[in-house]
């Protein structure tokens, strides 16, 4: 009954463990599983436990691995909340322009150098300058780190800057990223030209904020914890 | 007969070293999809061996549920790496 090539079927078994221990992509585990249970279905059969094949083969290898990866699909993902981007031709140029206006007409008048404060907020008012200039180099950037931890990065858009530090506090994101903006209170900003926004990324999960904050190395970002209400920790 | 047998044995240790080796996720799916299709071969030719017709039957099972499997996998893989 026992034949010599019994014994060989049998020790393919614990190869296709080994790879699959060995494996660091959940994915790419996943299908080793799927050889793995190939290797197990010949060797129940070549044993005459046909049933227990069968088993493996439909239980065990189709369904188990197609459950896998639709649940490490949903979980291995980062939840990036944004403010969503409003629809405005060119507001750049448009504010440069208008800056440029402005600032031939403030030099010609110096009383007028006061109100600096207030003639920069009805520009950004009438453009409605929408902090997004940066993001989707930021969002790029956050999405190569993210990738060799092998999670997916999901964005989440939002109406307004208030609604998103919200969905933060209720754990609907597991981070926001927002555009600082430092204009609102100085005058001096108005006056040098290359006026640089500051991007905030603000991270509830502390294990996220460790990945993140190493290696973003983008200028005028910063990586910030945000601790949640309860110090559970989850991805 | 044995030699023939073993010989198919060693031809799957091909697409497992390829699967071992490569990190691109469809050359694994590649590699899978020779495995299992392998095996069902060999559980073929060994109930042709024993006379064995429930092997027979189950290996001709697997193969063609085994390939619907596949498809289902590649779908799911596929629909990842579109998001």
């Amino acid at each position: 009954m026992t034949d010599n090539y019994v014994y060989i079927i049998v020790a393919l078994l614990p190869i296709t463990a080994l790879m699959s221990v060995l494996q660091v992509n959940p994915y790419n585990a996943l299908i080793i599983r799927g050889i793995l249970g190939a290797v197990s279905v010949m060797i129940y059969a070549v044993l005459g436990a046909a049933d227990v094949a069968l088993t493996e083969a439909l239980v065990g290898t189709m369904l188990g691995v197609a459950l896998y990866v639709i649940a490490v699909r949903s979980s291995f993902v980062m939840r990036l909340g944004i403010v969503e981007p409003k629809l405005e031709p060119e507001p750049k140029l448009e504010l440069e322009l208008a800056l440029a206006i402005k600032q031939r007409k403030i030099q010609e008048s110096e009383e007028l150098n006061e109100n600096f404060s207030f003639i920069r907020e009805t520009l950004f008012k009438d453009f409605e300058i929408e902090p997004k200039t940066y993001l989707p180099e930021v969002i790029d950037n956050i999405r190569k780190i993210v990738k060799k931890h092998y999670l997916r990065l999901e964005l989440v858009e939002y109406p307004n800057s208030e609604m998103l530090e919200e969905a933060l506090a209720s754990e609907e994101v597991h981070a926001i990223c927002t555009r600082q903006e430092n204009y609102s209170n100085g005058s001096k900003v108005l006056t040098d030209r290359t006026f640089v926004p500051k991007d905030r990324i603000a991270v509830r999960v502390h294990r996220l904020f460790e990945i993140l904050q190493p290696q973003l190395n983008i200028p005028n970002s910063i990586v910030e914890y945000k601790a949640g209400s309860d110090k559970e920790e989850k991805h | 007969m044995d030699s023939i047998l073993i010989a198919m044995i060693l031809a799957l240790l091909i697409p497992m070293y390829e699967a071992c080796r490569n990190d691109n996720i469809w050359q694994q799916m590649l590699a899978f999809g020779s495995i299992a299709t392998k095996t069902s071969i060999i559980m073929l030719f060994i109930s042709v061996l024993r006379d064995d017709w429930m092997i027979g039957v189950i290996s001709v099972i697997i193969l063609s549920v085994g390939n619907a499997g596949l498809m289902l996998l590649a779908h799911l893989i596929k629909g990842l790496n579109q998001t």
